[in-house]
Parts: C-alpha cells; structure tokens; sequence
C-alpha cells in the first residue's frame, strides 16, 4: 500500500512538471516573440503582456507538434523530453531578468466587497477544477474523442486517426484541426491524462484572464469584474472543467485576437494586426468552429475603422491572409489525406450520410431519455432554455438568466445610445449576434449548447458595460441578480461535480478499470487485436493491444466482417445488454412516433429496426462459426476468440 | 470608461423590467433548487408538457397527422 501510494505521488509528480516545463516554455517563447513586436512600441499593459505571451507560445509549439508528426515519427518521448526542457530552460532564463511579481501587478484601484466576493468565487472554482484535473477524468467527450485521438497518435508515433467499427473511420470531431490536441499529447506522452488535463485547467485560467483584460484595457475594471461574475452564472461551467475539451482554448485564441484588433484600432501598429491574425490562425487550427468566429472578428475592421474603405479592406485582407497561413498547414494536411481541405464538411462520405439520416431520429432521445432536445420543441421554447435550463440535460448546456434580463437593455441600447462611449458596447453585442447565429446555422440547428461560450463570453462584456453605466440604486438590483445567479450557479456546480472528485489525487489510473478492462489487459497478449464495440474500453486497453472500438450502433454487418478479416481481429467482445439496449431503443422511439401520429418516420424507424435485427443474427452466427467463449463477465459480456481469418 | 449615461426610461416600462428580472432569477433559482433537492420532478412535467406540445406546435406535418 505505501509503496502504491509513494509510486502515485511520484506520478502526479512528473504530470506537475511537465504541465509546469510546458507553461515555463510557452511562456518564454511567446514573450520572446512578441519582444520583435514591441520594438515599434510599448503598447502591452502587464497582464496583456502575460495572457498574450502563454497563448502565443502554446499555439506555436501546438502547431510545430502537429507539423513534426507529419514529418515523421517524432511522438516519442526521447524527442518530446529534450526539446520540451531546453524550451522550458530558455523560457526561465528570459524570466531570471525579468521580476515575474511585476508582471503580474494590475494596478492600485481598490476592490469593492462586491467584487471581492466574485473574486472568492473565482478561485474557488479554479481550486475545484485544479483538484478535479489532478484526478483522472471520467469524462465523457474526453474519452470517447480528445484523448482517444491523442492515445491513437501517440501509439502510431506521428499524427493520425483511431480506426473506429463499422466504417473504418474515426470519430467524426477528431477530423476537426485539433492544435489542442498536440498540447494534450506532450503531456500524455511524458506523463498520464493529469498533466494533459491541467493543460485544459490553464485555458480556464486564460480565459478568465481574457475576459478580464480585456474588459478592463478597453472598458473598464468595474465592467471586468461584472463580466467574469456572469460568466460564473453560465451554466456549461461545470461541465468544462472536468470534461476536457477545446472550446475554452478556442474562446482564449478568438479573444486574444479581438483584443489585438482593438489594440490595432488606437495604436495602428502593423505588428499587432498582424499578431491578431496569427491569432486568428490558431483559433482556425482548434476547430471548425473557428471559420465562422472568422466572420465576427472581421466585424471590427470592416465597419467599426474610421479609416477609408480600401484601407479597412487591406487590413482584413491581411489579417485573413495571416490568419489562413497559420491555419495552412491543417489544410495541407487534409487536402493531400483526404483530397478535402475542410474534411469531411465538404466530402459525400457514408458515415456523414449516417449522421444525416440518424440525426433526425436521435432528436427524439427526449422522449425516450430526458438529455438532449426534441424537434418537436417549438423553437421559442427551445431558445428560452439556452438562459433558464429547466432540467439537468439543459444546464449542462445552458447560458445564464442574466443575458434574459440584458437583451431588452442591449437592443433598447443599440437603436437608442450613439456616441464614442457605447460604440464598443454595441459593437460587442452586435458581434455576439453575429457569432451566434454564425455556429447555430454552421453547427445545424439544435447544438447551440456548448458554441453559445463564443457568442456568450462577448456579450457578458458587453452587458456589463450596459449594467455598470446604471445609476447606483438600479446597479445595486443587477449586481444582486448577477451575484445570485454566478453563487446558485457555482454551488450547483460543486455539487455535480463533486461525483467526480472522489478520486484522490494519488491514485493509479488502473483502478478506473473495470472487470472488462481488467480482464483484457490482464490477459490478452502483446500486440493482440480486440473488437470491442465500446470507445471507452478501447481508451483503457493497454497500449500493445490493437483496440478496433465503435461510435456508432451501425446495421451493416458485412461491413464489420469485412474490417475483422482485413484487420485480423483476435477478440469480439460481445455485449447481449448492448444489443437489447440498441433494439429496445428503436422500439421506444417507435412507440414515441406512433403516440405523435409520425406514422412515416415510425414505419422507416421499424424498418430500421428489423435491419437492426437481422445485423444482430448475422453476428451471433458469425460468432459461433469462428469463434469461441474465452470469458464471460458480468453484464452479459461475452469475449470470443476468433479464428484466423486468413 | 463608461459615464453614467442613462436613457430617459418611462416609469412604467421600468417598474415592468423590475418585475421582468425578479422573475427571470426567481424561476432559475427556483430550477435550481428543485433539480438538486428532488431530480427529476421538472423532467417528469416538462416530458408530459413537452409530449402535448409536440403535437399542437411541430412543424413536422406528419407529427400532426397531417400531409402523408
């Protein structure tokens, strides 16, 4: 027992480090980076400056991560450890001259007891969200797509994709440019998913930092606080921290950029517009989702640039030419894999016709479990969720109450107040909109729940502006309704994420395994090939063993059995429950369709089901013709032993 | 820096907003509280409210009994 616990601690040791070794490098290298830039001029308050720097340096080694993995096997550790300590080495010789307390300093205005409160309340989630990444995550998107991608790369020994059942393709969102990815997998590959996950720990720090500089350089301090308090009453906050993602690191790049491009509209300095599109090429490289953020952030130089048109229209030429260069390599990438430069939005695939035509009837898992929306939602309802989620499954989801109460005043604002002073206010709101409806109408209507942080995060700026110009007796209501709302918020929070933190930080991932994983890791041999069905198991499996998971519940077998000949399958995990789930789901949304008299969708959904059937026989015939039971488990979990195929 | 700079806001659309926000924070903070001390209660409604309001809202004809 002491010797498990000493060899634990040792191991959050290491993941601390290499987390610490990654910042110290990011750090140094985007300081030194942007010391070219301030040659021309100082124009970077400290905190800016620091804000700036780590993210600056997180999408540069990102991004030659990424392109390494092209050249060729450089996902090793005897790569990754040197480089990252010779980085890392420089970076803290940079800050050796520099008094790091200094740069850290934000001014001499005192705090008022409101603002002191929402301070508390920051740190006490980011003490929360730091505990729980120092636990190993039991996420969902983490799982099933981030870290499975980064296992999969780290296995191959350069950038690649996992092979999922039936199809042959990987997770649909692992085809996204993941520059996070490449941040995640320095430190799975020096040490376990805690230094990755303290990874994504830092870009909810970066976040809060930007919202704040922000708020503060353009605004004012007052706004800062009020914004980062009605980002705490957002709803999603207690599903980031703990379920790694990208989102968070694409708002820090889509900010960071903003930012630059309002510092390029009072000091016209080249450098900077041409930093806010390097920027902008980082938040392209971290998902699709960045090509329609694009169209926000050109809001700024088009129509709010008191220069003439040919020069406002040079300068989103060159911010997006920039932005393009940095994103190329991503493009590259796709365009020579996959003949698609924006794979695979632009490709006629099967598995994207899959989700078409499963999408349609996966919108009625309300009815059948309350987690997701219906179609059958008329939309006012549907959007009046996004502020006040009535059950669990929305505020997962969910934006704060505070943008129901502030859209009266942003739009009364908008037609009404005209000026310098609200030109900024608006121009916010107005580029919140545009990103809104930008990612609902890319994304497909219904997925607003994790893109509304880009739009969001603007508009809590804005609001706030809104809110703090207010006479103190009318301030004083809001700041009620604003605290309220970020505490019951914040409580909730801890409280559903408390399931996640009784895993003590000193503990071996090995203990998250259960019988299944167990049982294979226990037992298969090296280099073993094992069809498994589910792309949790295939996470745990040890990483000798060729897991082929699935993400979908396909009718296809012949498909299947031609992947399990060609990829010599060993192992088939074959799960009875998960059969008789999958068919008496599309029984209950059978049931569902007929109670709303969708007689056509109902009778297609039978169809589907006997498809369904007849794919379940074929497998139990195929199993019993070439293979045999190695193990039962409980869960009626049977693992067969193929016989050779060839 | 923003100034105070108010607009000029009649008295009764400001009694309006007034109620409009204690409203919108009681229902949240009233969500809230009923979804952690008894889950499950605001799905089991929504889910019965939601199912009757599929039927007279959807804009899926064949929901409605509708065009074949």
């Amino acid at each position: 027992m002491g010797i498990l616990l000493i060899s634990a601690a040792i191991k959050l040791l290491i993941s601390v480090t290499v987390f610490s070794l990654l910042v110290a490098a990011a750090w140094g290298l985007g300081d030194w980076i942007l010391a070219f830039i301030e040659k021309e001029a100082k124009v970077f308050s400290r905190l800016s400056r620091v804000l700036i720097s780590v993210n600056l340096g997180l999408g540069v080694i990102g991004q030659f991560v990424f392109i390494a993995g092209l050249i060729g096997d450089a996902y090793q550790p005897k790569f990754i450890w040197p480089s990252l300590i010779i980085l890392a080495f420089l970076g803290i010789m940079r800050f050796k001259i520099k008094n790091p307390v200094s740069v850290l300093e934000t001014g001499s205005q005192e705090f008022s007891k409101k603002e002191l409160f929402i301070i508390a309340l920051t740190v006490i989630s980011l003490v929360i969200w730091l505990y729980a990444a120092i636990s190993f995550t039991r996420g969902s998107d983490v799982i099933s797509h981030h870290y499975q991608h980064v296992k999969e790369c780290i296995k191959l020994g350069h950038f690649g994709h996992v092979v999922t059942l039936p199809s042959g393709y990987d997770q649909g969102s692992n085809y996204n440019p993941t520059l996070v990815h490449m941040h995640y997998l320095i430190g799975k590959i020096l040490s376990d998913d805690r230094a990755a996950n303290l990874i994504h720990w830092l870009s909810q720090v970066m976040l809060l930092m930007a919202i704040y500089v922000i708020s503060r350089d353009f605004i004012s301090r007052h706004v800062a606080v009020m914004a980062i308090a009605i980002y705490l009453g957002f709803s999603l906050l207690f599903n980031f921290p703990t379920d790694v993602n990208d989102y968070t690191a694409l708002t820090v790049f889509m900010l960071i950029s903003l930012y630059l491009i309002f510092l390029y509209n009072k000091t016209r300095v080249m450098g900077i517009l041409l930093l806010a599109g390097v920027f902008a090429g980082l938040m392209l490289s971290t998902k699709y989702y960045g090509i329609p953020l694009m169209m926000a952030l050109c809001l700024p130089l088009t129509f709010w640039n008191s220069r003439g048109i040919q020069d406002r229209l040079k300068e989103v030429f060159i911010f997006c030419t920039v932005a393009l260069i940095i994103y190329s390599p991503w493009v590259i990438y796709n365009l020579k894999e996959f003949g698609d430069p924006l794979y695979p939005s632009l490709s006629n695939i099967e598995y994207m016709k899959y989700w078409a035509a499963f999408g349609r009837e996966n919108t009625l898992f309300p009815f059948i479990a309350p987690t997701d929306h219906g179609y059958f939602w008329p939309n006012i309802f549907y959007f009046l969720s996004m502020f006040i989620p009535f059950e669990p499954g929305f505020r997962v989801s969910g934006l704060t109450p505070i943008f129901l109460i502030g859209l009266p005043a942003s739009f009364y604002y908008l037609i009404r107040m005209r000026g310098e002073q609200w030109k900024t206010v608006n121009m916010l709101f107005i580029m919140s909109l545009v990103a809104f409806i930008a990612i609902e109408v890319s994304g497909g209507p219904f997925l607003f729940y994790k893109f509304g942080i880009f739009a969001g995060v603007l508009y809590a700026i804005s609001l706030s502006s809104i809110f703090i110009s207010w006479q103190r007796d009318k301030r004083q209501w809001i700041w009620t309704a604003v605290i309220v709302v970020a505490t019951l918020n914040t409580f909730f929070a801890i409280k559903h994420i408390s399931a996640q933190l009784q895993y003590p930080p000193l503990w071996h991932q090995e203990y998250l395994w259960n019988p299944l994983e167990k049982y294979l890791n226990g037992n298969l041999e090296k280099g073993a090939v094992v069809a498994n069905h589910d792309i949790h198991t295939n996470y745990y499996l040890r990483p000798d063993i060729h897991g082929l998971p699935s993400h979908e519940t396909s009718t296809d077998w012949d498909k299947e059995e031609a992947m399990i000949r060609s990829a010599h399958v060993q192992y088939y995990v074959f799960r009875v429950n998960e059969e008789m789930g999958n068919a008496s789901y599309f029984e209950k949304m059978i049931n569902v369709l007929d109670r709303l008299s969708a007689h056509e969708r109902a009778a297609s959904t039978r169809k589907l089901l006997e498809l369904y059937g007849e794919r379940t026989r074929r497998q139990e015939l195929f199993l019993q013709k070439f293979g045999h039971v190695v193990k039962e488990l409980p869960g009626e979990i049977k693992i067969y032993r193929l016989l050779d195929q060839s | 820096m923003i100034k105070n700079d108010e607009p000029v806001i009649s008295p009764i659309t400001r009694v309006v907003y007034t109620i409009f926000i204690v409203l919108v924070v009681s229902v949240y903070s009233l969500t809230v509280f009923i979804d952690v001390y008894s889950p499950g209660v605001i799905d089991k409604r929504i889910m019965k409210w939601r199912t009757n309001a599929a039927v007279i809202f959807s804009t899926d004809p064949s929901a409605r009994g509708g065009k074949k």
